[in-house]
């Protein structure tokens, strides 16, 4: 197997000519530019208003330069790009009247729209101007719908197959009950109740149980009568138990 | 078939198998299901999963009180001499719907039980043994433990037949009268023996040996079975 690289370097072709001085001289003013360009958005990123600020101290905060090493006409223009897209991220032209000559260089349009997207993306990341309740919810609405459209095919297919299996658990239960009811006597046995008495296993509540350990087992039930006074002791016994049961449901301790 | 549709048709054939056993009457007596009339309550069934335990409920509450209010109309109508009323008070009791339907709780068999019990004993001073039988029959297929309540089930039953004896015998029919009485001898020693299970169970359950009562068992803990 070979251990060659599968990556090699490419080389710069033999023939191919270096930009001439005339080329470079040209583009020396448009990376100026650029370079510009990329300080003011820095600018813009800082979290306070562009018009309030120092900046010689702006500049040197971000660029990471001796102000004082900057020339005079850098930092005047800087401050005219900043306030160029203050205004374009506030709605308006961006070259501020009267002031389009001030700057030696107009960056392209496309430039300059880029510019201030990046500005303006910046900004929202640092928290600047926060978004109305209206905007915000339409901006989710929006996010939710194109959440909707983009949803796998997988998505829905589980949905598909959870009310497949719904169904059948119900088509289950209709056909269950009719041994269930089949059983049934009385006409109110037909409205009788959903199960209860069931309850989860984490709340401890009072069982219910056989009620002879509420009779003295060394004497048996009379042959003739006591039933009315059995099931009140009964039923006073279990009324307690009830009431321990609902204040336990209840978390009361 | 795509792994979808498989998946689908497992789900469909659990959750089949899961409603069909939900629906199964159980014969576990201390399990809760729905509501159903104490005629069919406990019937038998082949299911042989645990059902959840039950707990004192306002649903069982209410079947207490209604029994408690049932009992004492009978007794009104006793007193007046109209056993037929408190036959037919005794009858809503037992016919009417009690909760966790085939799986009553443990309560609801016991004052169903001995309700059958009052019933069988009021039908048969009327003369109406078979009925009276039936129900004593009832009553046993809800107090399968030996207690007291099946304990005077059985005694119910030697007193029904011993009822029937003296009517065959007065009727001239000798040998069916020694049959009921022979069935009433052998329910009253039933009865007997569910008397001194109970009394020897409690014995053991407060740490006495069995045997070694002094005529009388100990008494038992209060209502014990609070708070599992």
């Amino acid at each position: 197997m070979s251990r060659e690289p599968k990556l090699r370097l490419v080389e710069p072709a033999s023939g191919e000519a270096s930009p001439s001085e005339d080329a470079e001289g040209s583009s020396r003013p448009v990376a100026a530019d650029v370079r510009a360009s990329e300080q003011m958005v820095r600018a813009v990123v800082a979290p306070a208003e562009l018009a309030q600020l120092d900046h010689e101290l702006l500049l040197a905060l971000t660029v990471g330069e001796e102000v004082s090493t900057l020339p005079e006409a850098d930092r005047r223009r800087a401050a005219e790009l900043a306030t160029m897209l203050e205004r374009q991220l506030a709605g308006g032209t961006g070259a501020p009247a009267g002031s389009g000559a001030a700057l030696r260089v107009e960056p392209p349009d496309a430039e300059l729209q880029a510019l201030t997207e990046l500005a303006g993306s910046l900004r929202a990341a640092c928290g600047r101007g926060a978004l109305d309740e209206l905007g915000n919810e339409r901006m989710v609405q929006q996010a939710m719908r194109r959440a909707e459209r983009a949803r796998p095919a997988g998505s829905r297919r589980w949905a598909l197959v959870a009310s497949v299996a719904a169904l059948a658990a119900g088509v289950a239960l209709f056909f269950a009950s009719f041994g269930w009811r089949d059983g049934l006597h009385g006409p109110a046995a037909s409205r009788v109740p959903p199960p209860s008495g069931v309850v989860a296993a984490s709340l401890q509540l009072v069982p219910a149980r056989s009620t002879e350990t509420l009779f003295d087992p060394a004497e048996k039930f009379p042959l003739r009568g006591g039933e009315s006074a059995r099931v009140d002791k009964i039923a006073s016994a279990r009324a307690a138990d009830l009431r321990a049961n609902r204040f336990a449901a209840w978390g009361v301790p | 078939m795509t792994p979808a549709l498989r998946l689908a048709l497992a789900l469909t054939l659990c959750t089949s198998v899961l409603g069909a056993t939900a629906g199964c009457s159980g014969g576990e007596p201390t399990a809760a299901g729905s509501g159903t009339s104490a005629a069919s309550a406990c019937s038998p069934c082949a299911c042989s999963s645990a059902a959840p335990a039950a707990v004192v409920d306002p649903s069982l509450m209410a079947f207490l009180s209604k029994a408690r209010a049932i009992h004492h109309e009978a007794d009104l109508a006793e007193g007046a001499g109209d056993v037929p009323r408190a036959i037919a008070a005794l009858a809503r009791l037992t016919a009417g719907p009690v909760p966790g339907g085939d799986r009553p709780s443990p309560e609801v068999r016991e004052v169903l039980a001995d309700s059958y019990a009052r019933l069988a004993e009021l039908r048969s001073g009327l003369g109406n043994f078979e009925p009276a039988l039936a129900d004593v029959q009832r009553g046993l297929g809800l107090a399968v433990e030996p207690t007291h309540f099946r304990g005077r089930l059985m005694e119910i039953q030697g007193l029904v037949e011993e009822r029937h004896a003296k009517a065959l015998a007065d009727g001239g029919d000798r040998k069916a009268a020694d049959d009921a009485k022979d069935r009433a001898l052998a329910a009253y020693e039933q009865a007997v023996e569910i008397q001194d299970e109970v009394i020897a169970r409690t014995l053991i359950d407060a740490g006495a040996p069995p045997g070694a009562g002094d005529g009388g068992a100990a008494r038992p803990p209060a209502d014990g079975g609070r708070k599992p």
